[in-house]
């Protein structure tokens, strides 16, 4: 409730705050606009981001380089004691993420033309907008302990990949909806009356007009969707206990319940390793796909 | 090809009536144009015929047709927008084709359709381009053409020319009329620009304010304006006030600041009555002798202003009125500043207002 009555004011204040942008220092401002300025802060902008934010988020894998030159990699390949585990976990990770991904874009654009087009009215659909957000206010623990509880409580019948579903579901929503409905609010509002004046019904406007239009954008939802789900832990470690996701199986690795530990730092490290290197590949391929389209 | 018939429409947006209790006929083939100020509603108006909104209070009929309930896509109109809403992702080719595709024409039909309107707005060789590589007026065109192409019987233009350039506007609606009366549509355009719903329109309805001031072709509107407002809006007016002295059949007498007295036509003014007196510039008379004695008041000129075709003299009156008289500059002999000269009230054409109840300023005014 307290991140929720932050995130409104936050949302409500912000409308309001002007850019204290009446002040001109022209000097000082000529001088960081030169090359050696901007050369300078382009290069420091890039060392930070590798030194702060790259480096140590593959600083993880880094061991997986050596695992090379070691029977590691072949147990890997093979599925060989923990990587057995450790696959499952991968194509039900991968698995999750695509099921998740095709249901937010099923349950997902419905709400983002409510809430972009207003359809409840403006007070509603603005209500409406902001609890949309809940999920990323919510830490995703808290959420699954949630989820969990709810289903459970209410639904016991309901498998636990059921549950699964449902709170990767939960987790990614906002990120495909806030996608969606930004695009479908940059297509003026004409073009949509055009259609229908022209003889096309709603879902015909939809699929004709608002489809294409935002199609890129919804791919880069689902895009984000798909990744935030892969990288899922703390709901799926809640909302679970015999399905397990890789970051899932990576993290007992880390921090085992029992000793010795189930994995070596080499093993941890392949184990990351192949993760970040396929949700990268995949990545790529739909980013590959998506590029410079959808600028109109 | 219908009629369209408006029946005590009221349209609010909270506390805003946007269109206030209006009523009007638009008869079959007709080139009508909703004109006044931005914000007097004629777009709303526009937008309720659409379908695009929904009345709170009236009924639409088109052609006999009450049509308050029943969406846009079934009404049978094209609509043409000022920010001409092509759609960015088709080609002009698949824009023009959109209607008769979604009303599930057949192919051939289609096509036939899309070429025959593409050669009406002339822009055959263009069927490939996109939205973003065509100039604001094949853009226009574009838009007109595929409101026709959907089987449109009554055209609906929202500004349609307010964001071309003046020689690309005053081109492109002399056309719009013409494919409208070729094909016997019945048009309704919306427009703030008064010479541009004077140069095509059969009947304009002036607009303020959410309400019909006054409906009439343009030589009516403009020869024989009803109220202060339409004398103001359409054309330009001198407007004198004063009060009437004496009525004598159509013809009154109205007593002016100073004691000078003027003989206009009258249709509603009573004795002792305050009025406004407006004539049009290029109706009054300037002479430098008086060739005759009656309706005629001196003055100075205090300004003259050469622009081109005419010639416009700002002469004040000697109760110190100031008016503006406007002649062709290739007839007549010109006065300069500081000419001692007398003007002439021709009173066929100089009209009487009752003076309005919110003031002469409130009652001119756009807002």
């Amino acid at each position: 409730m307290v991140s929720l009555a932050i995130f409104l004011a936050i949302r409500v204040i912000g409308a309001r705050l002007r850019m204290p942008g009446k002040q001109v220092w022209p000097t000082f401002e000529r001088k960081l606009s030169y090359s050696k300025a901007t050369s300078t802060r382009n290069g420091a902008t890039l060392v930070i981001f590798l030194l702060i934010v790259l480096i140590p988020s593959l600083y993880v894998a880094l061991p997986a380089f050596s695992a090379v030159f070691t029977p590691t990699l072949s147990n890997a390949i093979s599925g060989t004691g923990v990587w057995g585990q450790y696959w499952q976990g991968l194509t039900l990770s991968y698995a999750l993420g695509a099921i998740v991904t095709v249901l937010n874009v099923i349950i997902g654009l419905p709400m983002a033309v409510i809430v972009a087009r207003r359809k409840l009215g403006k007070m509603p659909s603005a209500i409406l907008d902001l609890l949309v957000n809940v999920p990323l206010i919510v830490p995703s623990i808290a959420l699954g302990v949630s989820l969990a509880i709810f289903w459970k409580q209410n639904f016991a019948f309901i498998p636990e990949i059921w549950l699964l579903i449902f709170a990767h579901l939960a987790i990614t929503y906002p990120y495909f909806v806030r996608a969606t409905a930004a695009a479908i609010e940059r297509i003026s509002v004409d073009m949509e009356e055009a259609s229908r004046t022209l003889g096309a019904k709603p879902l015909g406007v939809f699929r004709t007009i608002i489809l294409p239009l935002t199609k890129y954008s919804v791919f880069s939802g689902a895009i984000m969707v798909f990744t935030r789900s892969i990288s899922e832990t703390g709901a799926t470690v809640a909302v679970s206990s015999a399905l397990k996701t890789a970051p899932v199986v990576i993290v007992n690795w880390v921090k085992p319940t029992i000793l010795p530990p189930p994995a070596t730092p080499m093993e941890i490290g392949l184990g990351c390793g192949f993760l970040i290197l396929f949700s990268f590949a995949i990545l790529l391929v739909l980013r590959l796909i998506v590029r410079g389209k959808g600028r109109y | 090809m219908p009629d369209v018939r408006i029946v005590n429409v009221t349209k609010r947006f909270g506390k805003l009536v946007a269109v206030n209790n209006v009523s009007l006929h638009i008869h079959d083939e007709e080139y009508f144009s909703l004109l006044g100020p931005s914000g007097c509603g004629k777009t709303t108006l526009l937008r309720l015929i659409a379908g695009l909104i929904m009345p709170d209070e009236g009924e639409i009929y088109i052609e006999d047709r009450l049509v308050n309930d029943v969406p846009p896509e079934d009404r049978d109109i094209g609509f043409v927008f000022q920010t001409f809403a092509l759609f960015p992702h088709m080609n002009a080719w698949n824009n023009v084709t959109y209607g008769p595709r979604v009303k599930g024409f057949d192919m051939k039909k289609a096509e036939t359709i899309g070429h025959e309107v593409l050669e009406m707005v002339k822009l055959h060789e263009r069927l490939d381009a996109y939205p973003s590589e065509l100039s604001g007026g094949m853009m226009q065109r574009i838009a007109v053409a595929r409101a026709l192409a959907a089987g449109a019987k009554l055209l609906l233009l929202d500004e349609p020319l307010g964001q071309l350039d003046a020689k690309v506007r005053n081109e492109l609606r002399y056309d719009i009329r013409k494919m409208a009366k070729d094909l016997g549509l019945t048009a309704i355009h919306v427009t703030h620009d008064q010479s541009e719903a004077m140069a095509i329109s059969d009947r304009i309805a002036v607009m303020k304010k959410g309400k019909i001031i006054q409906v009439g072709t343009p030589q009516e509107l403009y020869m024989y304006p009803e109220n202060v407002f339409v004398a103001h809006f359409i054309g330009e007016s001198n407007f004198l006030e004063g009060y009437v002295s004496s009525i004598s059949g159509k013809e009154a007498s109205v007593e002016l600041r100073g004691g000078l007295k003027i003989e206009a036509h009258d249709a509603v003014a009573k004795p002792g009555e305050k009025v406004i007196l407006a004539v049009r510039p290029e109706a009054l008379m300037i002479e430098k002798e008086a060739e005759r004695n009656d309706n005629l008041i001196r003055g100075s000129v205090e300004r003259v202003t050469f622009e081109g075709t005419n010639i416009r003299y700002e002469i004040r009156l000697e109760n110190q009125d100031l008016i503006v008289i406007v002649k062709p500059s290739m007839i007549g002999k010109w006065f300069n500043m500081g000419d001692k000269v007398n003007v002439g009230f021709p009173s066929e054409k100089t009209h009487i207002f009752k003076y309005p109840d919110e003031g002469l300023k409130e009652a001119t005014s756009s807002e």
